[in-house]
């Protein structure tokens, strides 16, 4: 039985991070009823492992390594995850409507600018959600949460390396996806493959 | 190519492109960061790769917050108030 001292301790650790667990939830989940249920079994499960913070300057890495745990032994054994298609409702309701921008200004030699200036949030985040959760989560945690490469392996229990590498490819994936997106609207026309690797000036 | 009195090796834009994510994240040092760092001060090509990644990671930190429902929090509320 914990005191009121102990129970307040908890409220003000917990709480403030509410609303980074419910996003984290929201990624991993993809869909709002589960990354809730996620959420608040997490926080439980925080109240009870309370004592195993040992170090109250990580408490961030150590909610969402309990966030992270719970989804894997839990909801992606019971297949909770729902995929989201490309024709269906974005999360919060509503179609992503495509608006239309003019074409002029967008420089030819780095069409990629318009992932920038030109999309939306929500087709950003349409597009996160469709990755690979193994991606998914590691640009997630390193873009969105700004973790560093050493606090996303403690979250994730994998090595810096595997970090590094999922960083690499989902950031490369979501890109490309948004890229072909950016194409489909209209933004930007469709340029030539460039070569791999270009032979520059500066040799 | 002299960099702060050492030499620095020159690096192909294949080998500097490979090693731009790491350097948005502050993860890479010593000779591999000032060889990329080199080659980024005379191609301009990986220079605007190099911006556009640190750009596209800017962006990504700026997307919208999702909030939790007032059930969520009455929720949470009544785990912390049962402990």
């Amino acid at each position: 039985m914990l005191t009121e001292a102990e129970r307040k301790e908890i409220s003000s650790i917990v709480l403030p991070h509410l609303n980074r667990i419910y996003r984290f939830s929201l990624y991993l989940c993809r869909d709002r009823d589960k990354a809730e249920e996620l959420a608040a079994e997490s926080v439980a499960k925080a109240c009870e492992k309370f004592k195993t913070l040992k170090d109250r300057s990580k408490v961030r890495q150590w909610l969402f390594r309990i966030v992270n745990n719970t989804f894997v032994s839990q909801y992606r054994r019971e297949k909770f995850i729902k995929g989201f298609e490309l024709t269906e409702l974005s999360l919060n309701g509503k179609m992503t409507s495509p608006v239309p921008f003019r074409q002029g200004g967008i420089s030819s030699a780095h069409p990629e600018k318009i992932l920038i200036n030109k999309l939306l949030d929500d087709d950003i985040k349409f597009h996160l959600r469709k990755l690979p959760e193994e991606f998914r989560s590691a640009v997630v945690l390193c873009d969105v949460e700004g973790m560093s490469y050493i606090e996303i392996a403690k979250v994730l229990e994998i090595p810096i390396g595997t970090v590094r590498s999922r960083v690499a490819r989902g950031r490369g994936l979501l890109q490309k996806k948004l890229m072909r997106h950016a194409r489909e609207m209209g933004f930007v026309k469709a340029v030539k493959k460039r070569e791999k690797e270009k032979v520059c000036d500066c040799k | 190519m002299i960099l702060n009195k050492r030499k620095v090796r020159k690096i192909s834009c294949e080998e500097a492109v490979k090693r731009l994510f790491v350097y948005i994240d502050n993860y890479l040092h010593g000779n591999a960061k000032d060889e990329l760092e080199q080659h980024l001060e005379v191609c301009r090509d990986c220079f605007e790769k190099a911006k556009f990644q640190k750009q596209f990671k800017m962006r990504m930190r700026k997307l919208k917050v999702e909030v939790p429902t007032p059930v969520l929090k009455k929720r949470v509320e009544r785990i912390l108030e049962a402990i």
